[in-house]
């Protein structure tokens, strides 16, 4: 009585499928069921039906430079016009000769963020040099002394002007959000009342309406004979608008901490 | 001398009493709120004078003068201010409707597509996200009119996508069915069928908590609610004419035309939003544990169960909070519509506050519109979320 097993001869295994190497790797993470290969196929078609003619149209059949606008014609992208256009793309209408002033404000404005992202340079000194930053821009921008020509904020457009709004609004909103947040916390009714309606009131409508609000109705809202520039009238709405979602944020933040 | 200061004070003194410091400080603060506002309506109110320039809604029922577009319901340039608002509100509410509906859809497909184990389709569906969430949304609307109004080929060489749909720079085309009377009756039977269908779901349910018998209720569900339209359907001989775009003259005739305004507004609301919506269902469905899908696997469900009895509920719980947010975010980010000249509720508003210079009550019926439609979605959210909130017993 022998096991019958043992007069069985071996059956030749095949080898173990791959699993490491790049054939393991497509198989475990592209072809790893029927479904998974339909879907790998079909986003393959679809990249080859989407890419070859986005490459031809960005560089192959692009323009990348031309003497005038007919050359653009019936061709793929046209990069000489925005090539031809950067400094306006930019700068907006600030006077051609002068744009190496918004230029170094926009390098301030990115030293100073880069130098706040570190946590170690936080501290009362990085407060001053953004004021000393701030009016260094500010004296780039307007001119009008050091020999400066004066430029006129109507005439200020593009990346600087991004960046100015976008750092003084949050800077501006801040405090009036910690101030919202608190009074939407207090325990007395009317102030909270009072805050829970301004926040809803912001949150609830779109930034635009804001800004609509702030160019037609601030003249409005002023003692006839005080006018304020459009520049300003717009940071305004910004910072307002900006004040109800931060104060909402640094509301979550305090209840965060509970009460013990 | 001495004595009077050491001693004890009785009652202290009024101002340091928490309760009466604080009717104090409202006071004040209500005092100054109230003089701003004074000050703000007074100086409205002396320059309006001053410009002569009338004040109240009267000016609703003059005639607007001006065209829209585009509008759902009947306007004419004859028709009142009124009219106008109510113009553009139809159109805010309709690409915000259907905006709303597409992005979560999207959203929901690309969110489990993050999650694939094909990383292939991970990977698309990542680059995608990271593109589309980094962009301004007022940019991308720009994108989509700039292709669609000056990239786009005139309605004579128009890119044909798929049969019959065309896109050229008067919009995009499509087939639509024909009217028949057999649709309002498959509408009326898929109605009779829904209302059956959750009878049986009640019964069977309760049923299954008595007795513990189950019941087929998705496939019955499947057949009441599908068979009855199906039937009508066949019954009044399967109408199936299609109203085709057709090239005749300078535009096309025939099938549904959406202009270019509202086709590039609507893509880049859905695009915007589906990419925040794809983020908060991936989170949501990471933020269920793999040990419940491993609890339910051991108590024997199928797959299917698996991902309805245990992982979505659940889900849900984290999802809906965020994703009412998003909803009105697209709700009001709709109101860019003014920058590509898609008459909507903001776009109207302007045009009338240009011509009759009421800027207070163009201004008043635009937040008062938002904030309304703004509360109701987050009250419905809210009622929603309460059904499937965590009930901690």
């Amino acid at each position: 009585m022998t096991d019958a097993t043992q007069d069985l001869p071996l059956v030749a295994e095949p080898p173990p499928r791959a699993v490491s190497g790049p054939f393991g790797w497509l198989r475990a993470n592209l072809f790893s069921s029927v479904s998974n290969t339909i879907l790998t196929i079909l986003a393959a078609a679809f990249l080859a039906v989407a890419i070859p003619p986005l490459i031809r149209w960005a560089l192959v059949d692009a323009v990348w430079s031309a003497p005038n606008s007919r050359a653009c014609h019936d061709a793929g992208a046209c990069w000489a016009f925005v090539h031809e256009k950067s400094r306006f793309i930019f700068f907006g209408t600030y006077p051609y000769e002068e744009q190496w002033r918004p230029l170094f404000a926009v390098l301030i404005f990115v030293a100073l963020i880069v130098a706040s992202c570190d946590r170690r340079l936080w501290g009362r000194r990085l407060v001053l040099i953004w004021l000393a930053g701030l009016v260094v821009v500010g004296v780039l921008m307007w001119g009008g002394i050091l020999g400066l020509s004066y430029v006129s904020n109507e005439l200020w457009g593009g990346l600087p002007l991004t960046l100015i709004f976008a750092v003084i609004g949050m800077a501006s909103a801040f405090p009036l959000a910690i101030l919202l947040a608190l009074g939407r916390r207090s325990r007395l009714p009317a102030v909270r009342m009072i805050c829970v309606a301004y926040i809803e009131l912001i949150r609830g409508v779109p930034l635009i309406t804001v800004l609509f609000m702030a160019s037609v109705m601030l003249p409005l809202f002023l003692p006839p004979g005080v006018t304020i520039d459009k520049l300003l009238r717009a940071q305004a709405a910004f910072m307002l608008f900006a004040a109800a979602y931060l104060a909402e944020v640094i509301r979550g933040g305090l209840q965060a901490i509970p009460k013990g | 001398m001495a004595t009077d200061i050491i001693r004890p004070a009785a009652r202290p003194s009024p101002w340091r009493n928490p309760a009466i410091r604080g009717v104090i400080y409202q006071i004040l603060f209500v005092a100054v709120v109230v003089a701003l506002g004074w000050f703000l309506v007074h100086n409205t109110v002396v320059n309006l004078r001053r410009q002569n320039i009338a004040s109240g809604f009267g000016f609703l029922y003059r005639e607007a003068a001006f065209g829209i577009g585009e509008s759902l319901i009947a306007y004419s340039p004859a028709d009142t201010y009124a009219r106008a608002f109510l113009v553009g509100l139809v159109n805010t509410l309709y690409v915000a409707g259907l905006g709303i509906v597409l992005a979560t859809i999207l959203g929901t497909v690309i969110g489990i597509a993050r999650l694939s184990s094909n990383w292939l389709i991970r990977k698309l569906a990542q680059i995608y996200v990271e593109t589309f969430r980094n962009i301004p949304l007022l940019l991308q609307l720009f994108f989509w009119w700039g292709l669609l109004r000056e990239s786009a080929p005139a309605p004579r060489l128009a890119w044909e996508l798929l049969p019959d749909v065309f896109v050229s720079n008067r919009g995009v085309v499509f087939p639509v069915p024909s009217p028949d009377p057999a649709y309002g009756w498959m509408a009326l039977a898929f109605c009779v069928g829904a209302v059956a269908t959750i009878g049986i779901f009640r019964w069977a349910r309760q049923r299954q908590a008595l007795t513990g018998q189950q019941f087929p209720i998705g496939w019955v569900g499947l057949g009441l609610v599908a068979g009855p339209p199906l039937a009508v359907f066949l019954v009044c001989g399967a109408p199936l004419a299609l109203d085709r775009p057709e090239l005749k003259g300078f535009n096309f005739a025939g099938g549904h035309a959406v202009s270019p305004e509202f086709a590039a507004l609507l893509l880049g609301l859905v695009v915007y939003t589906g990419t925040f919506i794809a983020e908060i269902v991936r989170a949501g469905i990471l933020a269920v544990s793999w040990g419940q899908s491993e609890a339910a696997m051991a108590l024997g469900l199928k797959s299917g169960q698996r991902m309805r009895l245990i992982v979505l509920p659940q889900a849900l719980r984290v999802i809906v909070p965020p994703m009412t947010s998003q909803y009105l975010g697209l709700t009001k980010n709709s109101s860019l519509a003014v920058a590509i000249g898609y008459p909507d509720l903001v776009s109207i508003a302007n045009t009338t506050i240009n011509q009759t210079g009421q800027a207070v009550e163009g201004i008043a019926m635009i937040m008062g519109v938002y904030l309304t439609i703004s509360l109701i979605i987050s009250a419905l959210m809210n009622l929603y979320n309460r059904a499937v909130a965590l009930v901690e017993r």
